[in-house]
């Protein structure tokens, strides 16, 4: 009887190493960054585009003007 | 002999200094130059567009609305001068945010998209051809691009 005792407590001796696991998750770092970049680039070109556009139209409007003043000026000579 | 040497050797020069100015006011064409160009050609393609003659691009381009437009050759000139600026701006801009051109190109069909009137003709990205008016969602052709 003691014998067996002797050899459970040496086998759960033996166990111990065998729960004591160790586990290494590496965990790759989430980029956010370049996501933001993006976004941003995008905004910067609606910008550049809406302001490039809306120059076109100023810059028509105000010759369309200058020429419409010209003739009325020349109509009035 | 010596004489028409120099001569040949002259009219290379000259041959080189020809394509050299050329081609360096062809770099300095800038942002500035670009939208005096376009303003100037605006109010012609505002009528052919009132005429329902010429529509803008989901690609931020202008085209014909119907292929028997395209035998005017006032028309052919007018879309062919604007989008050869429009892609000059949209290489432009794509190199300085350092993209594409195909980038800027979308944007700028989405913002022509929405300043469009309601007559006016667009061009969607399956090619078809409908009215502002006609159209649910002016970001259509945005979003379709986002997704691919």
């Amino acid at each position: 009887m003691r014998q067996w005792l002797l050899v459970g407590v040496a086998a759960a001796l033996l166990a111990i190493p065998a729960c004591n696991t160790s586990h290494t998750v590496k965990v790759e770092p989430v980029e956010i960054k370049p996501i933001y970049i993006t976004l941003d680039v995008y905004i910067k070109i609606e910008r550049e585009v809406e302001d490039f556009f809306s120059e076109v139209e100023k810059r028509a409007a105000e010759t369309g003007s200058e020429g419409k003043a010209a003739s009325e000026s020349g109509e009035q000579k | 002999m010596n004489g028409s040497c120099s001569k040949a050797v002259f009219s290379a020069v000259l041959c080189t200094a020809v394509l050299g100015a050329m081609a360096a006011a062809a770099r300095a064409d800038t942002r500035d130059d670009i939208i005096d160009r376009m303003a100037k050609r605006l109010p012609q393609l505002k009528a052919y567009k009132a005429e329902g003659k010429i529509g803008e691009t989901f690609n931020g381009l202008v085209e014909a609305v119907k292929a028997e437009y395209w035998k005017d050759e006032t028309l052919r000139e007018l879309v062919a001068d604007e989008n050869t600026d429009r892609k000059a701006f949209y290489a432009l801009t794509a190199e300085k945010y350092e993209t594409t051109p195909e980038i800027v190109a979308r944007s700028a069909g989405i913002r022509n998209f929405k300043a469009a009137e309601p007559d006016d003709w667009l061009k969607l990205k399956d090619g078809t051809w409908v009215q502002k008016k006609n159209l649910k969602d002016v970001r259509e052709p945005g979003q379709e691009d986002q997704k691919d």
